[in-house]
């Protein structure tokens, strides 16, 4: 009896495997002259599985769209794009050792990913040094790229988000004075939280505590505390939303009525589930919102929103942007070569994708605007946007 | 003094969590000498067993603590019939792999069965409420839940029904024989199996309580949840002096204290939060060079 | 016969410390076993009391045979070991160390039975509130024949119990055991003070490397010209 159970489950399983690899399209019709691998890291378990899991959904979707169109066309032959998915355990160190083993076993053209700062940060030496091109599609702070001409990304950098957070929390609210909460021991929020406290302070908002805290932390109560004897206007937390339900519940708990603001690591849809009640009308910047979508994001969003039953989060919106980035370089680059594709890529200037129109600077990095979110009626909803000066350019 | 007092009992609630887990460590320890490194992962078990009895069976809070506790407990036992018994003879080495192993089993199956995805316990499950005062004074702008109250009372009273078993009962005497001699216990007719069975039990129920306690005060819970707390209790539960109750209590209270005060007053002397952990396992590391068996150990000439 | 061991091997690993000893005990009786430091002694009280399992043998005991049944349940017989070097639990205190010796017993039964060990060693009582670790080894060494007495003992087996004890101690203890004896439990002693032990007992069995080598009436076994140049010191 056990026997044969185990016997239907392992069938199901298989079957289910293979008709998530059966090509989808006119791809039987298509007479690929070779494959093409692009590498993928992603935090599949660990603290943030819903951001690994958004990645390979949108890596997969952007795929299998190029696939069922003959993939690439390099010299008048057709190449499939075939994608490596490797697991970082949302961990720093497992993510270096997955990217070393992409290029130098699996020997693809580049990597997307890894998603957040703590990883991509590391990471990208690893592909700068092997001389690989990686594009990150989430990291926001500036050392991923910095000197290293093999990195890209596709999400705005903290300099300018800290910014955004800041002006918005004192035309918002007036505030006048502001306290920060973030992990010390994770490069994104320590980044993030050091840009919004030089941004508000230059905007004349007093940064009355800047307490910290470390990865895998659950208990904020004694820096709470000490935040609200100091009686801010707002909380900044720039953290994951593993960890915003904690920091809002136990602020909330701990006396603190003002607003709590937040960045794009907010912008995962679970937070709302896990966060209930408490997190209802709180506000955060992230890179775009679905409810005001171009038209290129408005065809993306619905096939999305058709294969996985849900609408794609920032994160599934980045990576998508970073594949379609990565497919217009190997097409203008016309070459298999991983300099040419680094080369192509560099030379893009003007790039609409799902998350807005984007140009380049000299670091790789893009210029984009950015939106806030409110969290509203148990879900994000688009509330204002900001941009840099002068962009986008006319005629966008 | 409202600063004071809020951190105060910022620090009881999260020490009394510590406590609890670290009291399964040092009875474990008590009776077989083994340091059940599973256990933090029990805690977890504990913890999403709370998600179960909630979510699908739709219990209340009390319903759903006694049944984590009961599940937990006799899966803690189950654990040490298959795993830990058969190598009652074998050497430390042995079981402590073991141990870290079973740990790595209960991970990876929770992690298989309810995948990564963090869980909590549903909105109606415990309603945070604040009080405006507390045993008759007034808090100004003290904050004191309901959720403090409830994990403070309900540690103290597991520990003091703990406390009980181990110093009245002739099981707690049996506990306590085996943990000095267990080669003769058996001659005043108890059985060593069934001891340390319902020490398991005992120990393997309060991790689920103390995981239960932490969905409730921490609503964010996952399959690893449990490292991290389950070396932060053991650690507490050697300061205490392993193989002590009292001590896992006090150790776990005291390591509760620490974390929330070093970050609380710190920054007055120029340390900034970032330097919690460094000092606070640094306080507890000096409590150890000072007295090696911990605050309540003594030390034990060897049994041959 | 009320208690024999018949043909009895018993080894550590590789080693051998019993091979092929037989005996018996009679209803009653205080039987003493001899012999020098690892003769064996212990390791057949160890295995009657089922701490050790036999290689080979019968342990019977009114007519069933015991070999193999483990420790704890060999209590609920109604033998009971009084181990060497007392063994008594030093975290506990003497009450405490009574009470888990009366572990399978009912409140009267447990504090009549505790009474009675009262009645022998008044020092206990005096005592009943302190750490067993802080008894003197004489008082120890009461309380360790006392557990023993709790747990019910018709047939009561004592691993050297005059070790380490001043002489007068010793004395004093044998006394009791006498008197514990005329109360009518049945005693099995093993003894290094072959002189003490052989007085008390009635018949003996003298053990060398793990044989018998000797056995007879204490009195004979006393004049016995090996036994006096062995273990008598004459």
């Amino acid at each position: 009896m056990n026997k044969r159970l185990l016997t239907l489950l392992l069938t199901i399983v298989i079957v289910m495997g293979a008709i998530g690899t059966i090509p989808v399209g006119a791809q039987d019709d298509c007479d690929f002259a070779g494959e093409i691998y692009v590498g993928v890291i992603a935090p599949l378990t660990g603290d943030i599985p819903k951001v690994g899991q958004s990645t390979v959904e949108a890596a997969e979707m952007a795929v299998e769209e190029i696939n069922a169109e003959c993939g690439l066309e390099i010299d008048g032959e057709s190449y499939e794009i075939v994608i490596i998915v490797e697991d970082n355990e949302s961990k720093a160190e497992s993510s270096v050792a997955v990217a070393t083993r992409l290029i130098v076993e699996e020997d693809v053209i580049a990597i997307i990913g890894p998603q957040s700062s703590k990883q991509a940060v590391p990471t990208g030496q690893v592909a700068n040094d092997r001389e690989t091109p990686m594009i990150s599609p989430w990291s926001t702070n500036p050392n991923t790229t910095v000197d290293r001409p093999w990195v890209f990304r596709v999400a705005f950098l903290d300099p300018f988000q800290g910014p955004v957070v800041a002006n918005f929390v004192q035309a918002e609210f007036g505030a006048a004075s502001a306290a920060v909460l973030y992990d010390v021991a994770s490069d994104y929020p320590k980044g993030l939280a050091e840009n919004f406290r030089d941004a508000a302070e230059a905007s004349g908002i007093e940064v009355v505590a800047f307490e910290s805290f470390t990865t895998g932390d659950t208990d904020f109560s004694s820096q709470l505390t000490t935040i609200i004897a100091e009686e801010p206007a707002v909380i900044f937390t720039p953290q994951y939303y593993n960890e915003v339900p904690l920091i809002v519940q136990q602020a909330r708990e701990l006396g603190f009525e003002g607003p709590i603001v937040g960045s794009d690591s907010w912008g995962t849809p679970d937070l709302i589930e896990l966060c209930g009640d408490a997190c209802n009308g709180l506000f955060f910047s992230t890179h775009y919102a679905p409810d005001i979508a171009t038209e290129v994001g408005q065809t993306f969003i619905n096939a999305y929103e058709e294969i996985y039953g849900a609408k794609p989060d920032d994160v599934a919106a980045l990576t998508y942007d970073a594949f379609q980035l990565l497919f217009t370089a190997i097409e203008d680059a016309q070459s298999l070569d991983k300099a040419d594709v680094r080369d192509a890529l560099a030379g893009i200037e003007l790039f609409e994708g799902v998350t807005g129109v984007m140009s380049f600077d000299e670091q790789g990095d893009p210029i984009k605007c950015a939106v806030i979110i409110q969290i509203k009626d148990g879900a994000f909803t688009y509330y204002d946007s900001a941009c840099p000066a002068g962009f986008p350019p006319e005629g966008m | 003094m409202e600063f004071f007092v809020q951190q105060f009992f910022n620090g009881l609630q999260l020490g009394s969590l510590y406590a609890l887990i670290a009291l399964g460590y040092t009875m474990v320890y008590g009776v077989l000498l083994l340091i059940n490194f599973a256990h933090g992962d029990i805690f977890m078990v504990g913890a999403f067993l709370g998600v179960f009895g909630s979510m699908v069976l739709d219990l209340p809070f009390a319903l759903t603590l006694v049944l984590a506790m009961v599940l937990t407990g006799m899966m803690g036992v189950g654990i040490e019939r298959v795993a830990y018994k058969p190598l009652r003879q074998a050497s430390r080495l042995s079981v402590v792999i073991t141990a870290l192993g079973v740990g790595l089993l209960l991970e990876n199956g929770m992690l298989a069965l309810t995948g990564a995805d963090p869980r909590s316990y549903p909105a109606n499950f415990i309603e945070t409420k604040a009080y405006d005062s507390f045993l008759g004074i007034g808090l100004g702008d003290v904050s004191i839940t309901n959720v403090k109250i409830l994990i403070i009372v309900l540690a103290a009273l597991l520990f003091l029904g703990l406390y009980t078993i181990v110093q009245r009962t002739k099981w707690g005497m049996a506990m306590r024989a085996i943990s000095y001699d267990k080669f003769a216990v058996p001659l005043m007719g108890v059985s060593q199996d069934q001891v340390i069975s319902i020490t398991f039990f005992l120990g393997t129920a309060l991790a689920a309580a103390g995981g239960i306690l932490w969905g409730v005060a921490f609503p964010v819970l996952n399959p690893y949840m449990g490292l991290r707390v389950g070396w932060k209790a053991f650690i507490a539960a050697v300061v205490g002096g392993i193989g002590d109750i009292r001590g896992a209590a006090v150790g776990g209270l005291l390591l509760g204290f620490i974390e929330i005060f070093v970050p609380a007053y710190g920054k007055s002397i120029g340390i900034s939060s970032t330097w919690r952990d460094p000092i606070a396992f640094g306080l507890l590391l000096i409590i150890l060079v000072v007295r090696p068996t911990g605050l309540f150990g003594v030390a034990r000439r060897q049994k041959v | 016969m009320w208690f024999s061991v018949k043909d009895l091997h018993v080894s550590y690993g590789n080693i051998r410390a019993v091979h092929g000893v037989s005996f018996d005990v009679d209803e009653g009786e205080i039987v003493t076993l001899i012999g020098a430091n690892g003769a064996g002694k212990s390791t057949i009280l160890n295995t009657i009391a089922g701490l050790q399992t036999p290689d080979q043998g019968e342990i019977v005991y009114k007519g069933t045979n015991i070999a193999g049944v483990g420790a704890h349940n060999i209590v609920k017989l109604g033998l009971a070991l009084v181990p060497e070097g007392r063994r008594i639990f030093g975290n506990l205190t003497v009450y405490e160390n009574l009470r888990l010796a009366g572990f399978q017993l009912r409140g009267d039964e447990l504090s009549r039975r505790i009474q009675r060990v009262y009645g022998y060693f008044p020092r206990l009582e005096e005592r009943r509130g302190q750490l067993g670790d802080t008894l003197s080894g004489g008082e120890q060494q009461m309380l360790a024949v006392g557990r023993a007495l709790v747990t019910g003992g018709d047939f009561m087996l004592l691993d050297e119990p005059s070790m380490g004890l001043a002489p007068i101690l010793v004395q004093q203890i044998f006394e009791i055991l006498a008197e514990i004896n005329r109360a009518g439990a049945t005693i099995l002693l093993v003894e290094q003070n072959a002189h003490m032990a052989l007085k008390l007992a009635n018949r003996g069995y003298v053990l060398e490397t793990g044989n018998i080598v000797l056995s007879g009436a204490s009195q004979d076994l006393a004049r016995s010209e090996d036994v006096r140049k062995a273990y008598l010191g004459a």
